[in-house]
């Protein structure tokens, strides 16, 4: 450690890289000289600073993932409170309430199927088709290592998360994009995956493995998705109709008859 | 309790060790497994309503604690006396004795076991607290440009070829940038007069460094 600098000493001290006698020799050269102390104390604020700053990325983190799985774990306190209600109190009054409670009954299970079956989400992750795989792709093509570490997350892992940040540093690229829309879509982040998707549908001509009508049919489900299903959506779905390749020509077709279902318009 | 985690103790303690990308692909995933851990949610909720608070303060607590555990990890207090979702439990305890002092909450509820911390891991977060961390943060968070992103590698224990590759940039580049931006955090925190006066009071004998 003798041809370290004071600062590089100093990282060494905080990242417990020293022995126990070159820690006394710190220690004991720290007592004399208040300059080295004040270095120290610098530096061990800075870390401090930027665990803060790492602290809160992981906390808006946490919540995303909190906020995505609080639909599924538990009770709302007002549906449990509604469970201690008193019981009718008159006779006369149960024949009416329990018709009543019947048809609340069908109404509340009619409108759960619709919403499992045929709301945005539902439909679009249902019908979701998975993205193709790059290393059909024909020929040596050298891929960019932030690809490579995206689609290695992707793939392998199922770490979406995780793809999506290898994917964003791999710049704009064809490839990337594709993988982004489609990671955000696995993370049912509609909107984005819309964009990402729109970013390679641009392109004049696609790499083999990308099918363009396949592509265009997820970007209509992500637009489900997302909620978004104005004249835009309708003309996308129009045109995948009429000139996409087959099978997505009649899913698309098939998509069209479950939006203007009855189910799905109970459920909105 | 038992939760579903996609590494094992000993695989979550190399990473610890070992720093950098694999230890970030580990936090993300220990905290995602953690955050959707029914059995950790419940005995989480479960500990705060019988010890005076309601779920909405437990769902804080376990973002608080959750990312504590993270900032645990980096600094390898995580030593794997217990598994990770008791050590995490473990954090959520800890602090929530905390602020129910703070809060002026009863303590009839909270038993001698729950003083007991789990294991003998360390699960103390920062020694900064109060206005000093938002001194910090009011001086970290005015950090322009990329510098906050190499930082955070850095801190990470990312190497600098590996903070080059992350940010698009060569080795010598992310040597450079990063030296340079911690540099400037460091001259930012030795001007701020409320920093200055706390560097005075601070004992460095209390940070086990020595």
């Amino acid at each position: 450690m003798e041809n370290l600098n004071n600062s590089e000493r100093i990282d060494a001290l905080l990242n417990g890289k020293l022995s126990t006698t070159e820690r006394a020799a710190f220690q004991e050269e720290m007592a004399k000289d208040a300059n080295l102390e004040q270095d120290v104390k610098t530096h061990t604020l800075e870390r401090e600073a930027i665990k803060l700053l790492l602290k809160e990325d992981y906390k808006a983190q946490i919540k995303a993932w909190r906020t995505e799985g609080s639909a599924t774990t538990t009770l709302p306190s007002s549906a449990k409170e509604r469970t201690l209600q008193p019981k009718a109190r008159t006779r006369s009054l149960r024949p009416m309430l329990s018709a009543a409670a019947s048809i609340l009954l069908l109404l509340v299970a009619g409108f759960w199927f619709s919403n499992a079956n045929y709301s945005g989400n539902a439909i679009a992750s249902d019908a979701y088709t998975e993205a193709g795989s790059i290393t059909d792709r024909s020929g040596n093509v050298q891929l960019d290592k932030n690809v490579q570490q995206g689609l290695q997350a992707y793939f392998s892992e199922q770490d979406y998360d995780g793809a999506i940040r290898s994917f964003e540093q791999a710049g704009n690229s064809v490839d990337a994009n594709y993988y982004l829309g489609h990671s955000h879509f696995k993370l049912k982040q509609y909107g984005e995956a819309v964009s990402y998707f729109n970013q390679v549908l641009a392109a004049t001509t696609l790499p083999s493995y990308i099918n363009r009508s396949q592509l265009e049919y997820n970007r209509l489900l992500a637009q489900i998705g997302a909620g978004d299903t104005g004249s835009t959506f309708e003309q996308n779905l129009a045109q995948l109709i009429q000139n996409g390749q087959p099978p997505f020509n009649t899913k698309a077709q098939a998509l069209k008859d479950k939006m203007g279902s009855f189910w799905r318009n109970l459920a909105f | 309790m038992k939760c579903p985690i996609g590494y094992s103790k000993q695989e979550i303690l190399e990473a610890s060790q070992r720093g950098g990308a694999q230890l970030q692909k580990v936090i993300n995933v220990v905290l995602r497994d953690l955050c959707r851990c029914d059995a950790f949610d419940r005995t989480v909720k479960s500990f705060v309503r019988v010890r005076g608070g309601n779920t909405e303060d437990a769902e804080d607590l376990i973002q608080e604690s959750l990312s504590q555990l993270a900032i645990n990890l980096i600094d390898q207090k995580y030593q794997g006396s217990s598994s990770i979702e008791n050590y995490a439990f473990g954090i959520c305890k800890f602090k929530w004795l905390n602020i129910a002092s703070k809060k002026g909450i009863s303590t009839v509820g909270i038993t001698d076991d729950d003083k007991e911390k789990v294991g003998s891991d360390d699960v103390e977060g920062s020694f900064v607290a109060g206005e000093m961390r938002e001194w910090l943060w009011k001086i970290v968070g005015n950090m322009r440009g990329r510098c906050p992103d190499f930082l955070k590698l850095w801190a990470m224990g990312y190497s600098h070829r590996e903070i080059g590759a992350q940010l698009d940039v060569t080795e010598k580049r992310a040597r450079k940038n990063t030296s340079e931006c911690r540099k400037r955090l460091r001259e930012s925190i030795a001007q701020d007069a409320n920093l200055m006066q706390f560097m005075k009071e601070m004992k460095l004998t209390n940070l086990n460094l020595f």
